[in-house]
């Protein structure tokens, strides 16, 4: 009986392990499009949260919020995405910098979080003023990053 | 009493000048290339390379330290600089340095920019010299370029056009200079009029550099008048992202320091260019 269990515990072990490695295992094309399509997440909040400050939508600062937290809380998959190197061939506009400053790249991405933590603070006031000055902020910490990790092929 | 008064209105307007250059300086991004950014090195003390085929040109020094700045140049030569691209003691300087978009600043504003330069902390660092490849490290053939590809004089307004139109002109084409980069180039680094501002695959340090002409494809023709100055003034362009590479320094030194009417300005020049269709592919899709 004991040795059934003991079966039973080490087959659980292998089978977790193997588990595991499926989960932290992605392929590099996996790897490479998981990251574009969180970055293009955030493009995608900054973009709807320009709209509102361009005033070509009649939202306003609600959507401005809604879209800020989007973005505070997707920045934060930014150095998680990025973790694994496998994916730095191929169509990537990653520059391998990323993982020989990975500090200063994770410091970049938790600018990200913080500014744009900030705009749902600004954004919840309510003025449009206010909001478009702490957007500047926000697209610069995405520029701050793009200008020394991202390299666009032509 | 009277003599104290003087005194003081002097200083103001040496103030006012100072503080023009300033915001003209901002507009014609000067900190860019005379600054090593990636050695952080001060401001204005040169240093930063600009990869070109024809070699590598280094920024120099134009704090005004009197040995290794431009501290001993008189105002005569700092506009014969901007002018004609002659430096201090007749030196032909590079077109790397852009003295065939800046021959149209007015010489007004070229004094204010001096003004400011020389308001700054001078920087004791020696320049860099270029590290170009033969021909072109021959000084000597810098006229002949000149005579083929280079024409002089201050910017003339067009009386036909709104104020706005031609405030962007001179904005765009003279001390933004911004056909440096937009506009195609042949072999021997002549700007390539005929296809101003539709961009070029072989821009500084390699990068493709995207046609800014209204083209509705290959251009920003579909970009409205908000959207170009909303992207001038934060970068991000329409799709929510946000531009890196030379142009995020661009935005981040000189067209988001310029006021919203310069801006607006610089979006109504740049939207009543000819439509030209060159497309670059800038982005690996």
């Amino acid at each position: 009986m004991k040795m059934t269990y003991l079966i039973a515990a080490a087959a659980g072990l292998v089978l977790g392990g193997v588990i595991v490695t499926t989960e932290t295992s992605a392929g590099p094309a996996e790897s490479v499009k998981y990251r574009q399509t969180v970055m293009k997440a955030n493009g995608a909040h900054l973009g709807a949260i320009s709209m509102v400050v361009k005033g070509e939508v009649p939202y306003g600062a609600p959507h401005v919020v809604a879209n800020a937290e989007a973005l505070a809380e997707s920045a934060k998959l930014i150095a998680d995405a990025f973790k694994d190197k496998t994916g730095d061939a191929g169509p990537t506009a990653a520059k391998a910098n990323i993982w020989t400053e990975w500090q200063s790249f994770t410091d970049k991405a938790k600018t990200l979080q913080a500014e744009s933590a900030k705009l749902i603070e600004v954004a919840k006031k309510g003025d449009m003023t206010a909001i478009g000055e702490q957007v500047k902020a926000v697209g610069g910490a995405c520029g701050g990053c793009h200008e020394t990790f991202r390299e666009k092929k032509s | 009493m009277v003599f104290f008064a003087v005194v003081a209105s002097g200083a103001a307007r040496a103030g006012d000048l100072v503080e023009r250059g300033a915001y003209l300086a901002a507009a014609g991004g000067c900190v860019g290339c005379h600054t090593d950014v990636a050695g952080k090195g001060p401001a204005f003390a040169g240093g930063r390379a600009l990869v070109t085929p024809m070699g590598t040109f280094y920024g120099p020094n134009i704090t005004p330290d009197p040995v290794h700045g431009i501290g001993a140049w008189t105002e005569g030569e700092f506009l014969e600089a901007l002018r004609h691209g002659i430096g201090r003691g007749g030196v032909n300087l590079y077109p790397a340095f852009p003295y065939p978009s800046f021959t149209g600043i007015s010489d007004e504003d070229a004094k204010a920019i001096k003004a400011y330069l020389f308001s700054l902390p001078a920087v004791a660092k020696a320049s860099k010299p270029h590290a170009l490849r033969f021909p072109f490290n021959l000084r000597i053939l810098i006229p002949v370029w000149n005579w083929v590809y280079f024409k002089a004089g201050p910017f003339k307004p067009d009386a036909a056009r709104p104020p706005e139109w031609n405030r962007g002109a001179y904005l765009v084409e003279a001390l933004g200079h911004c056909a440096e980069c937009h506009t195609p180039r042949g072999v021997l680094g002549g700007l390539e009029r005929g296809k101003a501002f539709s961009g070029t695959r072989d821009g500084p340090d390699g990068k493709a550099v995207p046609n800014i002409t209204p083209d509705p494809e290959t251009g920003i023709g579909k970009w409205s008048e908000a959207d170009l100055t909303y992207f001038l003034e934060t970068g991000i362009d329409p799709d929510g992202d946000v531009t890196g590479s030379a142009m995020g320094e661009v935005v981040k030194n000189e067209t988001s320091r310029l006021r919203a009417d310069d801006r607006r300005a610089v979006a109504a020049y740049l939207r009543a260019l000819p439509p030209i269709a060159h497309r670059v592919d800038r982005k690996a899709k």
